[in-house]
């Protein structure tokens, strides 16, 4: 704007020079040609600088001073000033309208100025740095209720709340150091007193000093935005607290049906083993396969629900997938005599592999139970090579096929191949699901060939990290190893007299204390000393069948009876003696000596106490109960326990807050319906020696106590 | 068939474990059986209790199994006595069967497996307690002659 009016100012300037320099050129003792050439000059720069009217009065003024001239003079041809004159009027003509197309031009350009500005539905407004109102268009009249008269010349923050002045003038301040536009959002009070929301780009405008003159800032109301936004987070949150609740549903409705089904298929195989009839052995066999079955499937419709939840977690361990499938083989050749099966295993596929053994385990079984379950006759093949740093297995089947209209759907949830054969085929349907989508976040794909009546063949494709010879930690596969030979040489002297196997094990926790003691006598040089330990040591391995001990003290015994008495030799043979005393699991020397075992169970279920106890009848171990983990706290310590079973999920106090609390050595053994891996983790930090998930194993259950009892099998 | 008058049996061995052991194996047989860990809990046994054989482990420290049958010599002659040993203890087997009237000697080895028990152990045991009942009824009848004797002298 200020250029404008300066150079509207400038204008002036110039024809009032002009014309002031026309008049003093009209002395009459200047020639007539410079007195015309002046009021030409005059007429020139009033139409070029659009003074319409001047321009005239100058061309009427230079053709009345050149006839004059001409009359009085006569030194100017009547021609040439006809044609001069002529030529002014012509020139102010053009002026005129040259004038005239260019007022209208900027008439146009501000009537549309006008109407975009007042149009917009933006508010636009400039203001002082004082935040003076210098412009305002129509939108920001009408959005502020008030007309253009009371608001050019006030002050905008008279308008705002006190409160919101300081950050306003904040504002102001560092868009006039930025000199870049700023946008912010920003919460009034409407006149009416509700809550509205304005967005405001503002700007800063410098004069060509660049000082700052003003701001002009670009207004919008977006209360509606705001509204439908939080609308939107509202519903967002409403719906992803209806997804945990659904999750959370589905985990416990799997709990609670899963709690009572391992009863029924427990107490069943429990029945089962007792049973000598066969017409009710099949019945019971029918519950228990049924049972099984349900179990099956409610544990794919948790998977399921596990992985679309994106609760699943790879697990990186490091594996055989040649021991994988030949395991996978045992396991169906067993199953099924009828078919053909054979698994090829490539040359080219590495010896120790990187990966999620278990799901992937998870994924052939799926498939090779798919195709044992669609093919009556022929054949079906597991194929596995390696390819590009990817696992490729194939499984290969000559069963009924896929319809071609089925393919799309073959890897969606809850579909069968026909749904009519749902029944003879059982299943949830949602192994396939389960697969693809275990393969997808493992990185890998899964395709499928098929021709009905032919046969299938599924291609599953999973990247997996090679592990090199070397990188494996051989240490403590050596010591896994010498812990497995420990473990034997134990078994072998357990069951050398099984009835005696309480004292054999009594004898072999007695073991650590006479070799320390055997140690001592050889460091003080003793030899009587050492010949009784050692013999006495003797007779007690002799007693109790402990071989290898019998015979490094047998040895001893009679060194240490010989007259040139060889102590390095001596020491030698006890070096001897505690490596294989170090190759015996803790769990078999450290028990204290007791008869008896005794079993802490922290159980709430009724069903699943009496259940255990009943896997555990066979093993003559007391079995105390209690339901919650609070009484766990209080009971723990009023006995020798040898074992806690631990429930991990309990009213009044969890088995994971237990852990957090119990303050006494005692082996633990976590009892879990959760097979998430967080969970089972977190047991296992605590202190968890091991865990065991429900419903609950029977053999498993069995096993894991023997051996924490040093109870041989 | 001789008739079993006693069958109290004590079994001495430092090894508590062998105790229990010998214990568990014998449990189905008819004997009476007594235990003791040392020379000292064997002497106060046969103070109390009327035994008619003892077992003998002789490597027991403090009074060891040679002396212990010394000393049951003196007062308790009628006992039949049987020692345990090793191999390896020759010397000492020899001293105990010179040092008293030691019915049996077992080898150690014998004891140790479980069929031991079967083959050796209780035939042992059995002719042991027949032999003390023999040795009682043997006295006794010679008691009854004597007194016989005397009435008929006197």
């Amino acid at each position: 704007m200020g250029v404008l009016s300066k150079i509207r100012k400038t204008k002036k300037q110039i024809f009032i020079i002009s014309f002031a320099l026309s008049m003093i050129f009209y002395f009459p003792y200047i020639t007539e040609s410079i007195q015309g050439f002046s009021c030409g000059i005059l007429v020139i720069i009033s139409t070029l600088l659009g003074y319409k009217k001047w321009g005239l009065i100058a061309s009427m003024w230079s053709i009345f001073v050149l006839g004059l001239s001409y009359f009085f003079w006569t030194s100017m041809s009547l021609t040439a000033y006809l044609s001069m004159s002529i030529f002014f009027i012509i020139l102010s003509l053009w002026g005129g309208s040259l004038l005239e197309s260019k007022t209208k031009k900027l008439e146009e350009t501000k009537q549309l100025y006008n109407n975009v500005i007042n149009t917009q539905e933006e508010m636009i407004c400039r203001f002082k740095v004082d935040t003076t109102l210098t412009f305002v268009n129509q939108a920001y009249c009408d959005y502020f209720n008030k007309s253009e008269s009371d608001l050019i010349g006030e002050k905008f923050l008279k308008f705002i709340p006190e409160e919101e002045h300081q950050f306003i003038l904040d504002h102001l301040e560092n868009l006039a150091e930025g000199q870049t536009p700023i946008s912010y959002e920003h919460q009034a009070n409407s006149e009416a007193g509700e809550v509205v929301w304005q967005r405001w780009t503002d700007y800063p405008i410098f004069n060509e000093q660049g000082e700052l003159i003003s701001f002009q800032s670009i207004g919008v109301d977006i209360t509606e935005r705001k509204q439908r936004e939080q609308e939107l987070r509202k519903a967002k949150q409403k719906a992803e607290a209806a997804n945990r609740s659904k999750s959370n549903f589905i985990a416990n409705m799997s709990h609670e049906i899963r709690t009572p089904l391992n009863s029924i298929i427990g107490f069943s195989e429990l029945l089962l083993e007792e049973e000598k009839n066969s017409d009710k052995k099949s019945k019971l066999r029918t519950i228990v396969n049924s049972g099984q079955h349900l179990k099956a499937i409610i544990s794919d419709i948790l998977d399921f629900s596990r992985i679309e939840a994106n609760k699943v977690e790879l697990e990186e361990i490091e594996f055989s997938i040649r021991q994988l499938l030949t395991e996978i083989k045992i396991m169906f050749s067993m199953q099924d005599q009828n078919l053909d099966f054979h698994l090829a295993i490539d040359d080219n596929v590495p010896q120790l592999l990187k990966g999620d053994k278990y799901r992937i385990n998870q994924i052939i079984i799926n498939l090779v139970s798919n195709a044992f379950k669609f093919t009556s006759e022929g054949s079906i093949e597991i194929a596995c090579h390696y390819q590009d740093q990817d696992i490729i297995i194939e499984v290969s089947d000559t069963g009924i096929g896929i319809p071609k209209e089925k393919h799309d759907k073959l890897f969606s949830a809850f579909e069968q191949v026909d749904s009519s054969i749902t029944i003879k085929y059982e299943g949830a349907g949602l192994g396939l699901a389960i697969v693809k989508r275990l393969v997808n976040l493992m990185g890998g794909s899964i395709t499928f060939e098929s021709e009905v009546g032919i046969g299938t063949t599924f291609r599953v494709r999973v990247p997996l990290e090679i592990v090199k010879e070397q990188e494996k930690n051989s240490d403590s596969v050596a010591s896994e190893t010498s812990n497995q030979q420990g473990k034997q040489m134990v078994k072998k002297w357990i069951n050398a007299d099984l009835e005696i196997k309480d004292l054999t094990l009594q004898a072999i926790q007695e073991l650590l204390t006479r070799i320390a003691k055997l140690e001592k006598s050889v460091a003080e040089q003793n030899k009587a000393e050492i010949e009784r330990v050692a013999h006495k040591l003797k007779g007690l391995a002799a007693n109790f069948n402990l071989r290898e001990i019998y015979d490094l003290t047998a040895e001893i015994t009679s060194l240490a009876r010989t007259d040139n008495f060889n102590s390095d030799k001596i020491e030698q043979l006890v070096v001897n003696l505690k490596n294989i005393i170090d190759t015996i699991p803790d769990s078999y020397l450290l028990k204290e000596e007791q008869k008896n075992f005794a079993i802490l169970l922290a159980e709430d279920e009724r069903l699943n106490q009496l259940l255990i106890k009943e896997i555990l009848r066979d093993l003559a171990v007391k079995i105390d109960v209690v339901d919650n983990g609070k009484q766990v706290l209080n009971k723990v310590g009023t006995k020798n326990y040898d074992l806690l079973l631990l429930d991990i999920q309990m009213p009044i106090m969890s088995g994971l807050e237990v852990m957090k609390e119990l303050d006494i050595d005692i082996t633990v053994i976590a009892i879990t319906a959760s097979m998430e891996k967080e969970v089972i983790e977190q047991c296992l930090s605590l202190g968890c020696k091991e865990y065991l998930t429900k419903p609950l194993d029977k053999d498993k259950l069995r096993k894991l106590v023997k051996q924490e009892l040093g109870v041989g099998s | 068939m001789i008739e079993i008058t006693n069958n109290n049996i004590l079994f001495v061995d430092d090894e508590e474990l062998v105790l229990a052991k010998i214990k568990r194996k014998l449990q189905d047989y008819n004997f009476n059986m007594f235990f003791a860990v040392s020379g000292r809990e064997a002497l106060k046994i046969l103070e109390k209790n009327k035994i008619a054989v003892i077992i003998i482990d002789l490597s027991m420290p403090q009074i060891n199994g040679v002396q212990l049958l010394k000393m049951i010599n003196k007062d308790y002659n009628d006992l039949v006595k049987i020692v345990f040993s090793g191999y390896s203890d020759a010397q000492t087997m020899i001293s105990a069967l010179y040092s008293g009237e030691v019915y049996h000697y077992l080898p150690k080895k014998i004891v140790n497996k479980a069929e031991g028990y079967k083959i050796e152990l209780i035939p042992v045991l059995k002719r042991a307690l027949e032999r003390y009942s023999l040795l009682e009824e043997n006295k006794n009848l010679k008691i009854k002659l004597r007194t016989k004797d005397s009435f008929e002298e006197g």
